[in-house]
């Protein structure tokens, strides 16, 4: 964890995985005909990649124009009152290799909405962040 | 998408669980990517303010900008809800505007210097409420081989449900 002059610390990349691994729920930005929008999604870490499952609509539409995309996680421990963060920019593909689909069925992605989720997606990342700061209490 | 599970929250439902926290993703199109972190933020007449530092990239991606920020969380009953706004970001200048912001409740979670207000102007402010499913196994309690010809136990199930 490198440190910083203003109550935040950068995470190191490893610290990064780490807390995407323990937190799959998380919000996906995408870049949409009107503008950026945000889902929560619920995603799980896959060799060095994510993968949530998704169906047909705005947000699918979305990444078929442009598969840029950037997913966030976030939290906050009370023990020593530091919230987190990680951002991880990445591509987005859908699963369509048949092996793969094997694969990724088999890793319990659970979707948050119920109905037909038939499309997984992977975000392959092209760069991660994270950082953890100190919140500033209200002042009296 | 929309589901039958799935909710439309009203519009008096949103402002009453955006009112009701303070921490939201901020959405940004940065030279047509996206980037998305937290904020901390308040609600003032029905839009959303909160502080940016000056001169950053943040600011350059945020100010005169569509944004989108969005509020998430998990019912007692196991549903989750998610509020969205969208939205121009414009930095608040007015002397008289910026003195009520001022008085507002707003707390940076991060230390740093953070002189300028921003205010996002709803252009559409949606919410919705659905529910988790179970784990995603099979659910096979009265499972009969002869009914099922075709199930190997233990094998991934390829088809949607």
């Amino acid at each position: 964890m490198g440190s910083d002059s203003a109550g935040t610390a950068d995470l190191t990349e490893r610290e990064c995985w780490a807390r995407l691994r323990a937190e799959a729920y998380g919000r996906l930005a995408v870049i949409g005909v009107d503008g950026p929008m945000v889902y929560p999604i619920n995603a799980i870490v896959d060799h060095g990649s994510i993968v949530f499952r998704t169906t047909e609509g705005k947000k699918l539409d979305a990444m078929r124009a442009d598969p840029r995309v950037a997913f966030e996680v976030d939290g906050w421990d009370p023990a020593d009152d530091l919230a987190w963060s990680v951002i991880v920019a990445g591509q987005a593909r859908e699963v369509v290799r048949m092996h793969e689909g094997l694969d990724v069925t088999e890793l319990g992605v659970t979707p948050w909405q119920a109905g037909s989720k038939p499309t997984f997606i992977r975000i392959t990342p092209t760069a991660i962040t994270g950082r953890v700061f100190q919140r500033i209490p209200p002042s009296t | 998408m929309s589901t039958p599970d799935t909710v439309q929250l009203t519009q008096d439902e949103c402002w009453s669980l955006l009112e009701g926290h303070v921490v939201a993703r901020l959405a940004v199109d940065i030279a047509g990517r996206p980037d998305i972190f937290p904020i901390n933020y308040v609600v003032d007449d029905r839009s959303i303010v909160f502080r940016s530092g000056a001169g950053t990239k943040l600011a350059g991606a945020v100010l005169g900008r569509h944004v989108a920020i969005e509020i998430d969380g998990l019912n007692v009953d196991g549903s989750v809800w998610s509020v969205v706004v969208k939205g121009i970001a414009h930095e608040i200048e007015d002397m008289t505007e910026r003195f009520e912001v001022e008085e507002l409740p707003l707390y940076p979670w991060i230390a740093s210097y953070k002189p300028n207000f921003v205010r996002i102007q709803p252009e559409l402010t949606t919410g919705r409420r659905f529910h988790v499913i179970e784990r995603d196994v099979p659910k096979e309690p009265e499972f009969t081989p002869s009914d099922r010809p075709e199930h190997h136990p233990g094998a991934p199930r390829l088809r949607p449900d």
